[in-house]
């Protein structure tokens, strides 16, 4: 089946120049040649293996960038990645939710299967990460950032620094968040998170070392609250919000219903100019990691991710926050950028892939055999531009969590077209779209003669994937 | 001299009680019929502006309206056990609905542990604990001005007006409300998860 292109990946496609595709073309060419001449520089090359820079931020929506078409947000930064890198248009969160979506990332497993089922459930010290596989081929490994799972930091195995913060039970605060530096708690007042944690950041890149480094570095960044630094804070004060839904032009429409304890956007307007603020902090952010490869020399041969951890409902569905399995909350950004071991940069891939991919995919580029305990699979072949059969659907599970945000256990089967949602424990009734015909999933299916078309193919598939999940409990 | 702030010459049970209450909540259930018709508006701005204006008055019916109903009660002879069942009337209706809302979702056990203890339905409880206070306290000052006898400030309205502030200090204002919403996280935990 044809990949779906929507709107905003058509934009993608418009924004992604000519000068850049040339550009992309040379770099393909370069690395070709010196995957040819220079095999240390090649994927997974067995003499001088890839350095990883693993940027995630929180909450960070898909379609919130320049090359996405945004009307007026600052990216250039992520813009460049994408530019010169391979983003993902198909890009999804298994479970929409911060801890459980950050713990499938490090481990590749589904929330069923790394135990971090919500916010409130604490990691296994159990769990094998990827950092700890990446470690065990020789790599130099740090977590510098936001962990966010219950309970006090946990011993990560396998990581030769580890910065990260448990203010507010590890949700953090942009501003003075003090941080656990290796295992010391230290004040920062006077600090801007994300560039406290960028700073670190770059500290663990300039470390000298014969051996390659992974570094993952998760932001708080642009997560409620909507607290930008000083100097980008008006940054977009007077541009219009044409673009969001109705909903979002009604100045405490996060304060209605359940949105009043999930979305807690008084006046909506200002508050979603100050999260794009802060989308712009961290693409500052990303900015000074590459400048910093880059002066290093060694950007060509390090392959930075950028990814978030769940997308982020605006008003979609007259919804503020995440959680719901509509398609505004499942979708993530995902760019991989890798002058020396890419295939054709600057290209979008419209292949469904997922957060659990990621730990394979790092593993599959080190040259790591892939854990079996893994759910996911290396997005590897997508990078050097094969035509696979990669993925037709993908299992959207979300689980109990804290009442005041209302959304239901659910079950939800997403295919190139369709997505499909089952409530659990709760009353409320099942839904289908189409999303090649409706991205933002204001047309249910449920009922109409097309989605009696269709269901008979969707359910039992949700329910293969309900199956498996047990069997494997 | 004890105070003579009982209350003026009690009218019918209709007009001391139903009536006052009973205009507050059908206002307040036909504010929210009207707000949930709002969505079909297709203009944007119209829409906006019809919102946002009706949320105002939704918050204000809900949250405040004792502070007119319960004068209104007062000088129409209600006791003090009406009084209060009058302003609670329209808040227990917000908090039913919430009720209703949640057991979509989750267990009614479920549904009222978070109707009972999270912040926004505390705040409008505790809030009507001190407005009830702050209407008493004004009632009494309008019948001195009017001739009546005893004190205006006593112990019950003065505490009730404290103890109001500071619930809904340590609820919504100490660390942002973080720290109370983080206990009742852990509460519900303990007791669903």
């Amino acid at each position: 089946m044809k990949p779906v292109a929507t709107k905003k990946e058509k934009q993608l496609h418009a924004a992604l120049s000519r000068r850049d595709v040339l550009k992309g073309a040379g770099y393909a060419a370069a690395a070709g040649m010196m995957s040819g001449l220079l095999p240390g520089l090649s994927f997974a090359g067995k003499e001088k293996k890839p350095n990883i820079v693993f940027i995630l931020s929180d909450d960070h929506r898909w379609d919130h960038f320049g090359v996405m078409g945004h009307p007026w947000i600052q990216t250039p930064n992520l813009d460049r990645l994408a530019n010169e890198g391979v983003m993902f248009s198909n890009a999804f969160c298994t479970t929409a939710l911060c801890s459980p979506s950050r713990a499938s990332f490090i481990s590749g497993q589904y929330a069923h299967k790394h135990g971090v089922i919500n916010n409130l459930a604490q990691w296994d010290e159990q769990n094998v990460t990827v950092l700890e596989l990446l470690k065990q081929r020789g790599y130099r490994t740090g977590f510098i950032g936001k962990w966010h799972m219950p309970g006090p930091l946990p011993e990560l195995r396998g990581v030769d620094q580890f910065i990260s913060f448990t203010h507010k039970t590890g949700q953090g605060s942009h501003f003075d968040c003090p941080l656990v530096i290796d295992g010391v708690e230290t004040e920062r007042k006077g600090k801007y998170l994300a560039e406290d944690l960028t700073d670190f950041a770059l500290d663990f890149i300039r470390k000298e070392n014969d051996d390659p480094f992974c570094l993952y570095l998760a932001h708080k960044a642009p997560h409620y609250p909507f607290n930008p630094p000083p100097e980008l804070e008006d940054l977009y004060k007077d541009k219009p919000i044409d673009h969001l839904p109705k909903s979002a032009h009604h100045r405490f429409a996060g304060m209605v219903n359940g949105e009043v304890y999930g979305g807690v956007l008084w006046n909506v307007e200002a508050k979603y100019k100050k999260y794009c603020s802060l989308i712009t902090s961290v693409d500052q952010q990303v900015g000074r990691v590459m400048d910093e490869l880059e002066r290093l020399g060694v950007a060509d041969n390090t392959i930075v991710i950028y990814s978030t951890d769940n997308g982020y409902l605006m008003g979609d569905k007259g919804h503020f926050d995440k959680r719901w399995a509509h398609e505004r909350a499942l979708r993530i950004p995902f760019i991989v950028r890798y002058p020396a071991g890419l295939k054709n940069p600057g290209r979008i891939s419209e292949e469904m892939i997922l957060n659990v991919d990621l730990a394979p995919t790092l593993l599959a580029m080190a040259g790591a055999p892939a854990s079996s305990e893994m759910d996911g699979k290396s997005i590897k072949p997508l990078l050097l531009n094969k035509t696979v059969a990669f993925r037709e659907s993908f299992h959207y599970e979300f689980f109990k969590d804290f009442p005041p945000y209302t959304v239901p256990e659910t079950d939800a089967v997403r295919t190139r077209r369709h997505l499909y949602i089952e409530f659990n424990n709760s009353r409320r009734k099942a839904e289908l779209y189409d999303i090649t015909k409706d991205p933002e999933n204001l047309h249910d299916l449920m009922g109409t003669p097309e989605g009696q078309k269709v269901l008979p193919g969707l359910k039992p598939l949700l329910d293969d994937y309900r199956r498996a999940r047990k069997n494997a409990a | 001299m004890q105070p003579d702030m009982s209350g003026d010459k009690r009218k019918s049970l209709n007009k001391r009680l139903i009536l006052p209450a009973g205009i507050a909540l059908i206002v307040w259930l036909a504010l929210n019929f009207f707000y949930d018709q709002l969505i079909h508006i297709e203009s944007v701005k119209l829409y906006a502006f019809l919102a946002d204006m009706t949320w105002v008055l939704l918050v204000i019916s809900v949250g405040f309206s004792t502070l007119i109903i319960y004068p209104i009660m007062y000088f129409r002879g209600a006791s003090f056990g009406e009084r209060l069942l009058g302003s609670f009337l329209t808040p227990l209706g917000w908090c039913f609905k919430e009720v209703l809302r949640v057991n979509v979702s989750f267990t009614l056990a479920e549904a009222t542990f978070f109707t009972l203890f999270t912040s926004v339905s505390l705040m409008l409880i505790f809030g009507q604990v001190g407005l009830i206070g702050l209407s008493e306290l004004l009632y009494r000052w309008v019948k001195k001005r009017k001739g009546g006898i005893g004190k205006i400030l006593t112990a019950g309205p003065a505490i009730s007006v404290l103890v109001s502030l500071v619930t809904v200090y340590f609820i919504a204002l100490y660390d942002g409300g973080y720290s109370f919403h983080l206990t009742v996280k852990m509460l519900y935990r303990a007791l669903f998860l």
